[in-house]
């Protein structure tokens, strides 16, 4: 075994840790990146009113949303440098707000659903917006969340 | 990861030098592939030293590199191996191993920082 001091061994984690906080901080989202995942959640919370008046209007709005959500993901790699990948199951502090996000849509959907099938079309509109708010704030959430399991290096192999 | 699948507490000549380990230190964080750029920064190391560095860690088996441009510019990403996490957690493990060893005169060293996490990375 290699003979060592100590305090050299822990001055070299401490310096891979300093570096990771160093890169986990180029992750801080752009407004841009901030406004194009915002309009993605209005499309996607726009779906159950424009389908009662559109014929197609899911699919498309689908289609769109998911082109915007891997469009902005690739953005941010490139600004940023740092590449997430397409799934974020890796980063355990994000979990909650992927719960969080994954009952905002089905909460966000049956209501204005219901609103709209009961005419109330303007307070559907509302939880849209109200919906559209929440996710985006849980996409920074998640987004947080992630940064703060690279600045720590805790991430499930 | 269960303890069976820890990988072993060993020094790993490849990563031991500071550079190299701060190279797959960065690289073990948890990012899918991170880019040139980013990594020299982080790093704090210049574009040869990088370069020369990357490659070694690519012949030796443990980073990946992969090739791209944005408009004319060209990109280089990088990510580790699988065997290069591997031996990333077993130099890691090692380190902690080393830092815990306290010899006379060193140690109880109250205002050295605890290593944090890296052995989950």
């Amino acid at each position: 075994m290699v003979m060592r001091d100590s305090t050299e061994s822990v001055a070299e984690l401490e310096l891979l840790r300093a570096q990771r906080a160093q890169l986990a901080s180029r992750l801080k989202t752009p407004w841009w990146y901030v406004a194009v995942m915002a309009f993605g959640w209005a499309v996607a919370f726009a779906m159950p009113i424009g389908s009662r008046y559109l014929t197609g209007a899911t699919l498309g709005g689908s289609v769109l949303v998911i082109v915007v959500w891997i469009l902005a993901q690739r953005a941010l790699a490139r600004v940023s440098g740092v590449d997430l990948g397409m799934g974020t199951r890796q980063y355990p502090s994000s979990r909650p707000w992927t719960f969080a996000i994954v009952a905002i849509i089905f909460a966000g959907d049956a209501a204005e659903s219901l609103l709209v099938e009961h005419r109330l079309l303007a307070a559907a509109i509302a939880v849209g917006v109200l919906a559209t708010v929440a996710g985006t704030g849980c996409w920074q959430g998640h987004l947080r969340a992630v940064r703060r399991d690279l600045e720590a290096g805790r991430v499930a192999a | 990861m269960t303890p069976a699948d820890k990988p072993a507490a060993a020094l790993d000549p490849v990563i031991h030098p500071i550079t190299r380990l701060s190279i797959c230190g960065l690289l073990a964080s948890g990012a899918e592939w991170v880019e040139f750029a980013a990594l020299r920064d982080a790093a704090g190391i210049s574009d040869s030293l990088l370069s020369k560095q990357t490659r070694f860690l690519e012949e030796a088996g443990y980073v990946e590199v992969r090739k791209g441009a944005v408009g004319r510019r060209p990109r280089t990403w990088f990510r580790l191996t699988p065997g290069g996490r591997k031996a990333f957690q077993g130099h890691v493990a090692w380190l902690q191993q080393a830092a815990r060893v306290s010899p006379e005169g060193a140690g109880g060293d109250a205002a050295a920082p605890a290593p944090r996490a890296l052995a989950e990375s």
